[in-house]
């Protein structure tokens, strides 16, 4: 199975309630300070655990999301990725990575929402390449696997199925121990810039 | 049943379709005003069926009020959208849902709808209190602008269109919305449906009543306005073109375009008193005075001719295609120039007719407001560029 549109949602630990609409300014502001990286705002508050507010780049998305009733920073791939799986999953990691490190270290946001690197889903966002079987989901545990063990330095994980067969292949993903935001970014190890393609 | 902005989840649309099957065969509808229709739910299941509603966050009971507002995608995806609708629509929504209990029923009712542009694809020009969006320049920015448009009739199979009252900043509309409702309240006869109480209070006393919400501050005083819904970028004053000769002469286009607002309203009035002759000549008028005011722009010393305007704005925004809309193309001054044929052929306006031509009118001094700050747009960039050259040089 081509592993392409890989989607990484990584769940929000809210110390103090942030509205959404507060990412809005702050969204905006990324786009005044980049150079073209992103280019617009889309706003879903209104909905009800809707795709929340999106960061729209030309080659992904980044999103306060909200969908399934629980806040997380979704990163979401457009563009095709060239590289083999492996190297896919790691350029998706880097860059979602960096821009959920990004937005967490915000100094609007005064540290009231971090995000959990120890529990996150990955989805495969194209139901042409990936289909939601029993077969697509061996073939994308088998690819998965190795690279969050890596990720996590071979700390014990449990891999959870999407269960809706009417949804697209999804895995949860927990570590059994704790993992902090440096441990994954030093063991993704890929070189990528901020539009998830390889230097 | 609503959803708001016409937005549904993926994870919603499994979740209605589950219930589509579970209440009333398999069959729903989507509906002009943005929401879904379930036909047919049987009265003892319609507890089962809001609980399903509900749990999937589409239970709130304002499907068919005002505060369930239609907007079409405005600036948010459409590349013709001028004003954000569904930024407003959004805020309305929020506005209105708040005071939803103590609105009073007539106000409920009211249907409102949002277009980002004057090609209507929210339908404003059937609601109740409809709004397309419109640029105003007011002290040398671009401030995004809605024109108000009342008493379009939703139901008798929309037998009649709304009636642009007044362009009113974007940021000031919930206030227009509050003071249109308000007025409703207080002066309306019994049982007066909405248009009725419109045709009978008079556009002017609207007008009047919104004329405060014309104006906004200063840029320097609050920013805020000089923005768009959900859009925190703002003009800079490096965007005003201060100081440049060009200065009077902008100033003059404008006066002359606003002048022509206000005589366009006047034919309105006429038209309302049943004189639609007047009005249709009117009305031409004020497309004159908006075409003079551009030409002014390059042409200071442009005559009260009305030859020589029509010539002038021919030569150098027709023929140019400097009036020209991306996607519309030169059709706005087309509809001047029938005008002027009409009025200088002495030709009989009945009332539809008469309609026809002022709503073609208000399309015309809206795309020469556009036009206007387009140009503007560019000789400051001209002016930007060539003060960056003289400073480097
Ligand atoms: S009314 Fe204008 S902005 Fe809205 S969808 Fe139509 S063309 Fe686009």
């Amino acid at each position: 199975m081509e592993l392409q549109k890989i989607e990484i949602k990584f769940f929000a630990v809210e110390r103090e309630p942030v509205p959404l609409t507060a990412f809005i300014d702050l969204f905006h502001g990324w786009i005044q300070a980049s150079d073209g990286v992103y280019h617009d705002v889309a706003d879903y508050s209104h909905m009800h655990q809707g795709p929340g507010i999106v960061l729209v780049a030309p080659d992904f998305y980044v999103s306060i999301d909200e969908t399934g009733g629980r806040r997380g920073f979704l990163f979401s791939q457009k563009a095709r990725l060239e590289g083999s799986n492996q190297e896919r999953l790691a350029r998706v990691f880097q860059t979602a990575l960096e821009n959920c490190r990004r937005l967490q270290a915000e100094p609007a946001l005064q540290r009231k929402i971090e995000f959990r690197f120890d529990e996150f889903e990955i989805t495969l966002n194209d139901r042409l390449l990936a289909p939601n079987t029993d077969e697509s989901y061996l073939e994308f545990k088998a690819e998965i696997e190795p690279f969050v063990g890596r990720l996590f330095g071979g700390a014990p994980i449990s891999l959870q199925q999407e269960s809706d067969a009417r949804r697209r292949v999804r895995l949860r993903i927990q570590a059994m121990a704790p993992v902090d935001l440096a441990a994954p970014l030093s063991h993704v190890g890929s070189k990528a810039n901020g539009r998830g393609n390889i230097d | 049943m609503t959803l708001p902005l016409g937005d549904a989840s993926a994870d919603q649309l499994r979740a209605l379709a589950d219930i589509a099957r579970r209440f009333v065969k398999d069959t729903l509808r989507t509906t002009v005003e943005q929401n879904i229709l379930f036909r047919w739910v049987s009265e003892a299941d319609l507890p089962e069926f809001y609980q399903a509603i509900k749990a999937i966050g589409l239970g709130a009971a304002d499907a068919a009020t005002i505060v369930d507002v239609t907007a079409c995608p405005g600036t948010d995806t459409c590349k013709l959208g001028i004003a954000s609708s569904r930024g407003l629509a959004r805020e309305l929504r929020y506005r209105l849902g708040e005071k939803s209990l103590e609105l009073d029923a007539a106000v409920k009712n009211l249907r409102i709808k949002v277009s980002g542009c004057f090609n209507s694809c929210g339908q404003h020009h059937v609601a109740d209190i409809g709004f397309y969006g419109i640029n105003r320049n007011v002290k040398g920015f671009q401030v995004p602008h809605f024109q108000v448009v009342l008493g379009g009739k939703f139901h008798d199979n929309a037998g009649e269109y709304g009636v642009p009252i007044a362009a009113v900043p974007s940021k000031r509309i919930p206030e227009a919305v509050l003071s249109i409702t308000e007025y409703y309240v207080r002066q309306r006869v019994k049982d007066e449906r909405f248009q009725d109480f419109v045709a009978r209070i008079g556009k002017k006393a609207i007008k009047d009543l919104l004329e405060d919400l014309t104006k906004i501050p200063a840029p320097d005083v609050d920013r805020s306005y000089y923005t768009d819904w959900g859009d925190p970028r703002e003009f800079t004053l490096a965007d005003m073109g201060v100081g440049e000769c060009a200065g009077e002469v902008v100033s003059q286009a404008e006066f002359a375009l606003a002048a022509s607002e206000r005589e366009l309203f006047e034919a309105q009035l006429l038209l309302d008193g049943g004189r639609s002759q007047d009005a249709v000549k009117a009305a031409y008028a004020a497309m004159l005075h908006a075409a003079q005011g551009l030409v002014k722009s390059q042409n200071p010393a442009v005559s009260d001719g009305e030859n020589e305007i029509v010539a002038e704005f021919t030569r150098r925004f027709y023929d140019t295609q400097l009036f020209w809309d991306k996607y519309a193309g030169g059709k706005f001054a087309e509809y001047f120039f029938k005008a002027r044929e009409f009025v200088r052929d002495g030709k009989a306006a009945d009332a539809d007719r008469a309609v026809q031509l002022l709503q073609e009118a208000q399309l015309f001094i809206d795309a020469a407001h556009g036009c206007h700050n387009r140009l503007r747009a560019t000789v400051e960039t001209a002016v930007k560029i060539e003060n960056a050259a003289q400073a480097s040089a």
